[in-house]
């Protein structure tokens, strides 16, 4: 049956060639252990993160006003919301973990040499967009502790000399946290950083594919 | 001038993507799935806590643990000095990351031979975890 499906595609689209010699039989090096995995799994748990991320803006509505009873309703009332939240949660903590812990595996494995250079600047640029994810989703729940962290970690900010001020009015838009930084903080964690997320991400795997993984040493 | 690019390519293993790499992959991501969608999400359910009130003063804020070692920083740099951990050690830090390719040009690879690179890296490593730490307990 799959295969009937995937010969149907493939008379039309030419891919068998393609995806067995670059993508399943592409030679990699002997002996990659476990922690060759962590990249793999951090953009797993961003599979898991934009998939649970959908089903939540079915419901939310990024506005002071509704902002807490929608998540108050998503969690408690919703089927399986609790579920689809904790998920989320979960897998955002979790790839803070996970990506932290690849930075250190290619650190150690000196996979950022020459040639991998910019490869590795694509992936600080994404280890800066996960911890971008996880400034701005925290505001998203409007609680108590959403709002309080929001306030100290937006005015650290603030405090750098001359663009301090500015860039602080551009984050929160405004002077305040209010409204209009819900907003913002949503369209940036659910358009913005996501299709930046997805662009580099494209960029590192097909480095990674031109490339070749890294020798173990 | 065009010279030879300098890659490291395989073009000869005795593995290849598919099955080792990708069935190890698969095995661990279900594992993570398991994790995270059964064990944390079922067993310990995020909750919310009161809706956000501008008003109150005396709420202590804390934030996100991945940015508690950040949090903890500026408790050492008081007043004037605050700059330097809002915004001179973040952003020196990015910037060194970036760079790091560049600043770090030793070929070598395996990191016994590369002491310098590895104090760096578990210097870094280590005052994030503990400022994390002291930050959480604080």
């Amino acid at each position: 049956m799959f295969k009937r499906i995937y010969f149907w595609i493939d008379e039309r689209l030419d891919i068998h060639d393609y995806i067995k010699k670059d993508v399943l039989d592409k030679p990699i090096p002997k002996g990659l252990n476990l922690s060759y995995c962590f990249g793999g799994i951090t953009f797993f748990l961003f599979l898991m993160l934009a998939s649970t991320g959908y089903f939540m803006a079915i419901y939310y509505v990024p506005s002071p006003l509704q902002a807490y009873d929608v998540v108050d309703y998503i969690t408690y009332e919703v089927s399986l919301g609790y579920v689809i939240r904790g998920v989320h949660h979960w897998s955002a903590n979790l790839m803070v973990v996970t990506i932290f812990l690849h930075m250190i595996r290619v650190y150690i494995y000196g996979a950022y040499k020459n040639p991998r250079e910019i490869n590795w600047i694509t992936g600080v640029l994404l280890f800066c967009l996960v911890m971008a994810f996880g400034f701005t989703g925290y505001l998203l729940p409007w609680d108590q502790k959403a709002y309080w962290a929001t306030k100290v970690g937006t005015s650290m900010m603030g405090t750098v000399p001359v663009v301090g001020e500015y860039a602080l009015k551009i984050l929160r838009g405004g002077t305040k946290l209010g409204a209009l930084t819900l907003a913002r903080f949503y369209a940036f964690h659910v358009i913005f950083l996501p299709i930046t997320t997805v662009i580099l991400l494209i960029g590192h795997f097909l480095m990674i594919r031109r490339q070749g993984i890294s020798k173990p040493l | 001038m065009k010279t030879q690019p300098n890659t490291d390519k395989l073009e000869h293993s005795d593995e290849t993507f598919y099955p080792s790499f990708l069935f190890k992959e698969i095995v661990v991501m279900m594992l993570i799935f398991i994790l995270v969608a059964v064990i944390l999400a079922l067993v310990f359910p995020v909750g919310l806590e009161d809706p956000a009130d501008p008003t109150d003063n005396l709420y202590i804020p804390k934030p996100e643990w991945y940015f508690m070692s950040l949090y903890q920083l500026l408790k050492y740099f008081p007043g004037k000095l605050e700059i330097i951990a809002t915004a001179i050690i973040p952003s020196g830090g990015i910037i060194a990351l970036l760079l790091l390719p560049f600043i770090d040009k030793n070929t070598e690879k395996r990191p016994t031979k590369r002491p310098v690179a590895m104090a760096v890296m578990f210097l870094a490593v280590g005052a994030i975890i503990f400022w994390t730490v002291v930050g959480i307990l604080s």
